[in-house]
């Protein structure tokens, strides 16, 4: 029996949603689409464009399902000390601020700022300069992991350890929490990450300690009684294609931020499958408020030699497995030592590697590593195979360069005194590089690459 | 066989197969609809949506490089054509088409000027005059180096 089409035409009605005509007064995200279309295809579309076109647009660069784009976070310190004539040593502990820079919007911002420590360790004080140590900061050291920032090192009044515990910030929660407590807590140390693993190594707490000296502890964040490994968790909105393993699904279409690599802005691409710290949509309120609370600990790893790594805050590099250091900054004559994380081995740095390692390093997604030379102003690949650095650019900002993070195709160096931050887009054909102004009356102590804050109300 | 019937009413007979990678017409047919009409698509745009569907029935591995280099080549159309696509892979719940269209939509737009993208998609723009003013010099620098198309298409 034929049906009628009147009978369709009902049923179709009736079971799925025509497009509809939005009469509200504020305008639709496309007229003739249905926001939650329009929305799915808003979510390709480049943040710089939705910020551009209109209101409702650009408010959707903060929606939970637009993937987010990285920014730059850095410790800032006052450059004027504080103008008090009784020049103490409570005015030398200047508020150090954390902030971040938002390449879509160009404007810096402050974080929040973090809560106290919980009892009984003392309040959170930095002390950065000191009338002992003129030319220069004492360090403040801090790292990325699975898209947090943590801090790790520094001094404290009396010259104490600051940090008994690692202070976290999470970007996509905005909200500061703590970290396991270190059986020894250091003024500085060697610090490194590979993939969700913290390292901290050598180093000196409040006094030198021949044992701390050569000690090596590491921290998995993925080590909990709630987040398995890889952040596997049972989602919430039981889709099939979630969490960190997966992409959520709206995210295979963000393929096309791996395609932005003409704009020779500062835009930052998120790496879609490496984001071992993307949780999905539904799960990331409820899980992050209880991540890692139990089951976090720093675990005892195969020591050091010897005590010829502790005598300066030094960065370890996470890269292919390995985490690769050298004792002493800059140009001079140092030290150079590789950490296998698989083995839990320590073996020697390749020659070439250790001659061409002449200033701050970092590694892209943990598989390219990059240097500056200081001295030369000059941002150098290492190649493997040939034992070689390989040149990328050079640039007058780069002489003196202190500190350099790599992430999305873009490699970020804070130039000299920590004032202005060199942008160099190493996909691009010739590299490009574009300086991004860092605010009046700081210096950029550190830089981190990092999702956007959630712009939670 | 499922008959189809566009907005300009041409009918066409597809086998069901084929059909069924349409949410919409997948459901209609298992509740044993034969004849479908669709008064939201075009001739014009149910052919090539019948084309893609053809195209994606049968999905084994050797066919997979044709179909990747079948559906780049289904992307090279004029915006008007691929936004009446979306339309139609909307109201058909085709999401394997709509994950194609969007980046490749978003790709087309990423280069061209503010104000094309807005008359492209009929967006009045709400921003005040300031506003505007730091936007315009935010492209500047943004798009130093490529080519801004002017064109809406």
């Amino acid at each position: 029996m034929k049906n009628s089409t009147a009978v369709v035409a009902v049923a179709a009605a009736k079971r799925h949603k025509i497009l509809q005509h939005d009469h509200d007064d504020q305008q639709s995200l496309i007229p003739g689409l249905p926001d939650h279309i329009a929305q799915e295809f808003l979510n390709s579309v480049h943040p710089f464009t939705l910020f551009s076109v209109c209101h409702s647009w650009r408010k959707l660069i903060h929606s939970p399902s637009f993937l987010p784009y990285l920014c730059l976070y850095s410790l800032l310190l006052p450059t004027k000390p504080s103008k008090d004539v009784s020049e103490t040593l409570a005015t030398f502990t200047n508020s150090v601020e954390f902030a971040c820079f938002d390449p879509i919007s160009s404007k810096w911002m402050l974080l929040p700022p973090p809560p106290p420590p919980p009892p009984p360790d003392p309040p959170l004080r930095l002390l950065v300069k000191h009338p002992s140590f003129i030319s220069r900061n004492m360090p403040i050291q801090t790292v990325s992991v699975s898209g947090k920032l943590i801090l790790l090192a520094a001094t404290a009044d009396h010259f104490l350890p600051a940090f008994p515990r690692p202070l976290i910030f999470s970007p996509r929660m905005k909200s500061w929490s703590y970290g396991p407590s270190l059986a020894n807590p250091r003024r500085w140390c060697a610090a490194g990450v590979s993939g969700s693993m913290v390292y901290v190594a050598s180093g000196v707490g409040s006094h030198y300690n021949p044992e701390v000296a050569r000690s090596v502890v590491k921290w998995d964040l993925n080590e909990s009684s709630i987040i398995g490994p890889n952040g596997a968790h049972d989602c919430q909105c039981k889709q099939k294609q979630c969490c960190l393993h997966h992409s959520h699904p709206i995210l295979q279409s963000q393929t096309i931020f791996e395609e932005f690599n003409v704009h020779p802005s500062i835009f930052l691409k998120s790496s879609s499958n490496r984001d071992s710290n993307y949780t999905c949509v539904c799960c990331a309120n409820n899980n992050n408020q209880k991540e890692g609370k139990s089951g976090w600990k720093w675990e005892e790893m195969s020591g050091l030699k010897d005590g010829k790594f502790s005598r300066e805050a030094i960065e370890a590099i996470g890269w292919r497995g390995k985490l690769c250091m050298v004792n002493v900054k800059g140009d001079a004559a140092k030290q150079g030592i590789i950490y296998n994380v698989g083995s839990d081995t320590w073996q020697e740095m390749p020659e070439g590697m250790l001659a061409g390692w002449r200033g701050p390093a970092a590694a892209m997604e943990e598989e390219t590593l990059y240097t500056v030379d200081e001295s030369k102003g000059a941002l150098r690949r290492y190649d493997e195979e040939r034992d070689i650095w390989v040149e990328v650019i050079e640039h007058e900002m780069l002489k003196g360069a202190e500190y350099v993070a790599a992430a999305g195709g873009r490699v970020c160096i804070v130039g000299r005194g920590g004032s202005g931050i060199v942008v160099v887009d190493v996909v691009a054909e010739p590299p490009r590089s574009v300086v991004v102004d860092t605010p009046v009356g700081f210096q950029v102590l550190n830089i981190h690459i990092l999702p956007r804050m959630s712009q939670l109300d | 066989m499922i008959t189809l019937q566009s907005s300009d009413k041409d009918v066409f007979e597809i086998e069901q197969s084929i059909l069924i990678q349409s949410g919409t017409i997948k459901n209609m047919v298992e509740d044993d609809f034969t004849f479908i009409p669709l008064p939201s698509v075009d001739t014009e745009t149910l052919i090539k949506i019948i084309e893609y569907m053809k195209k994606h029935a049968d999905k084994t591995d050797s066919k997979e490089k044709n179909i990747k280099e079948f559906d780049k080549d289904f992307m090279k159309k004029t915006l008007n054509e691929l936004f009446a696509l979306v339309f139609a892979a909307n109201y058909l719940h085709i999401s394997s088409l709509l994950e194609l269209l969007y980046p490749s939509i978003a790709d087309r737009i990423k280069d061209k000027i503010t104000e094309a993208i807005r008359q492209i998609f009929s967006i009045r723009c709400d921003f005040t005059p300031e506003e505007e003013r730091r936007i315009i010099m935010d492209n500047k620098w943004a798009h130093e180096g490529t080519e801004i198309e002017g064109t809406l298409d």
